[in-house]
């Protein structure tokens, strides 16, 4: 199989794909602020299972693309993406072997950190910006979206047997 | 194979590089737009890839519509269609009176811009920042500072364009200033963004200034970026406090920006003399044998106008000293007395257009002479 012979890298970039196409899907206004953070948790996962391969500066460049996409300040999430899946690639060995409901605490926490990340670098970058709590929502809904992520992403790498 | 233990470079080395370029990419921003517009053209595809299922729900609702909804759609749509038609009748009575009017003091006649209807793709998913994705982009024409409308009042402007997309910052943004004037008197103030959807303020206002609750903030024109005119907001609270040294004047935008489908670009500098569109008058005719009295009476009217105008010199006479009040709308445009060749205006008019400019300079230095280079080169 073509998708075996390319170590199924050619599944991983269409999963990331999927995710970022959901992160920057148009959406009501008012669940807007609740969109899970896709491309993140997408990117969490690949750098868990196989952090030799997606790591910090595959994030780097999804981080990049996604400002471009997001019209923000270049840099932005680029740097908070590296930073948060630096972590993970640190905890990997140990977050695997975390039942589920403890990986989604983390996940929820990384997110945060990323959300914090993105806005003290806009603070700095682009000033002005109110502190308003609603941007750690994302990790709220991300905590319960983080299994179903888990267990597609999993069976979609054991599927294509993706190393 | 996996390896156990990552070789290669190290993550630390990894994550300082990664580090190293977002603060380079972050510290050379400005310097990155080409880079930027490109790449942002590259992955529009994206962009319209994404909006596919909100399409895909738009037109299921619409397929799917009873027919009992439709109707009353439709009919709900005569009506607004019969009041608006209505209102064109005679708003089309009022421009020509104000075009004859405006050409006897010798100011600018005010011209139709190119306009553009576009839709919305994608609204920005960052609470900090407010802006809107359009599906059209430099192929159309759309540039860098824009002003773009809706139904109600202005949204925003351009601030990114790529092939096929454009990025508007709404009025709501906090990097985003738009100078207004009162409609009641004609106060000028520049109304910024909070960061609240609904919301925007006038800062620096004096304390004495006569702005209260339930004024009509609209665009001032000055600032040369965007027209004249446009509904911006709505004054909703003004407070005094003694421990400010300003009002704190909050204004609640007019365009639903929380909800905005469908926007108009406008180009403000590729103007034509105003004419209805085809449609527009074919529509105006049609509901005209409904009322053959009002239409006919119209044509009498703007006739009548029309003698009264171009014949009586002390008309002139009289609205000559009241030419300075028209100071705020000066964009003056020579060119614009020629299209009218009344000999006997002329001088009134060059007349009036000096004193406009001139008090233009003192208000606002930096917009007036440009307008006037800017229109004398059209």
């Amino acid at each position: 199989m073509s998708a075996h012979i390319a170590n199924g890298r050619l599944v991983v970039w269409l999963t990331i794909f999927i995710g970022m196409m959901f992160q920057i899907m148009p959406l009501p206004s008012m669940v807007e602020h609740w969109r899970p953070d896709w491309l993140l948790m997408v990117m969490v996962y690949w750098a868990m299972a196989l952090p030799h391969r997606y790591s910090i500066l595959t994030a780097w460049v999804l981080g990049v693309m996604l400002d471009v996409l997001l019209g923000a300040t270049l840099g932005i999430r680029s740097l908070a993406l590296s930073l948060v899946i630096y972590i993970v690639v640190l905890l990997c060995q140990r977050l695997r072997n975390y039942p589920r409901w403890q990986q989604s605490l983390v996940i929820a926490g990384l997110i945060c950190v990323y959300h914090a990340v993105i806005f003290w670098v806009q603070f700095v970058v682009v000033g002005e910006t109110p502190f308003d709590l609603t941007m750690f929502l994302p990790a709220i809904s991300s905590l319960f979206i983080w299994w179903w992520v888990f267990w597609i992403l999993r069976n979609i790498r054991r599927r294509y047997k993706v190393r | 194979m996996k390896p156990i233990f990552v070789r290669g470079v190290s993550n630390q080395f990894r994550l300082t590089l990664a580090i190293i370029l977002s603060v380079a990419l972050l510290a050379a921003n400005h310097r990155l737009d080409p880079i930027r517009q490109s790449l942002s053209s590259v992955l529009s595809p994206l962009q319209y890839l994404a909006n596919v299922p909100g399409v895909m729900l738009d037109w299921s609702a619409e397929a799917f519509a009873t027919r009992n909804m439709l109707e009353l759609q439709n009919k709900e749509l005569l009506r607004q269609q019969l009041v608006m038609s209505e209102r064109l009748q005679r708003f089309e009575h009022v421009r020509q009176e104000n075009e004859r009017l405006r050409a006897l003091l010798g100011s600018p006649v005010h011209m139709d811009s190119r306009k553009v209807v576009a839709e919305v793709m994608e609204v920005a998913s960052d609470p900090f920042r407010q802006f809107v994705v359009l599906n059209h982009g430099s192929q159309t024409g759309v540039y860098v500072g824009q002003p773009v409308v809706d139904a109600q009042g202005v949204v925003g402007q351009v601030i990114e364009v790529s092939e096929f997309t454009s990025r508007v910052l709404m009025v709501s943004d906090t990097t985003h200033g738009i100078p207004v004037r009162v409609t009641r008197n004609d106060v000028r103030a520049i109304a910024n963004g909070t960061g609240d959807i609904d919301q925007i303020e006038l800062r620096h206002v004096a304390k004495s200034t006569d702005i209260i609750a339930g004024d009509l903030l609209v665009t001032s024109g000055l600032g040369n970026r965007f027209p004249e005119g446009y509904p911006v907001a709505r004054v909703i609270s003004v407070s005094r406090d003694d421990g400010q040294s300003y009002a704190v004047i909050n204004a609640q935008p007019l365009a639903a920006l929380d909800r905005i489908r469908y926007v108009l670009l406008i180009w403000p500098d590729e103007t034509k003399p105003f004419t209805l569109p085809a449609d527009l008058v074919e529509l105006i005719e049609k509901n005209a044998p409904t009322t053959p009295q009002a239409v006919s009476e119209q044509a009498q009217g703007q006739q009548a106008t029309s003698t009264t105008g171009v014949n009586t010199p002390q008309d002139q006479a009289v609205s000559n000293p009241s030419a300075t009040n028209t100071q705020d709308q000066a964009g003056t445009n020579p060119a614009a007395a020629n299209t009218q060749d009344q000999a006997g205006t002329n001088p009134a008019g060059a007349n009036t257009q000096n004193q406009a400019g001139t008090t233009n300079v003192q208000e606002q230095p930096s917009t007036a002479p440009i307008t006037n280079a800017r229109e004398v080169n059209q």
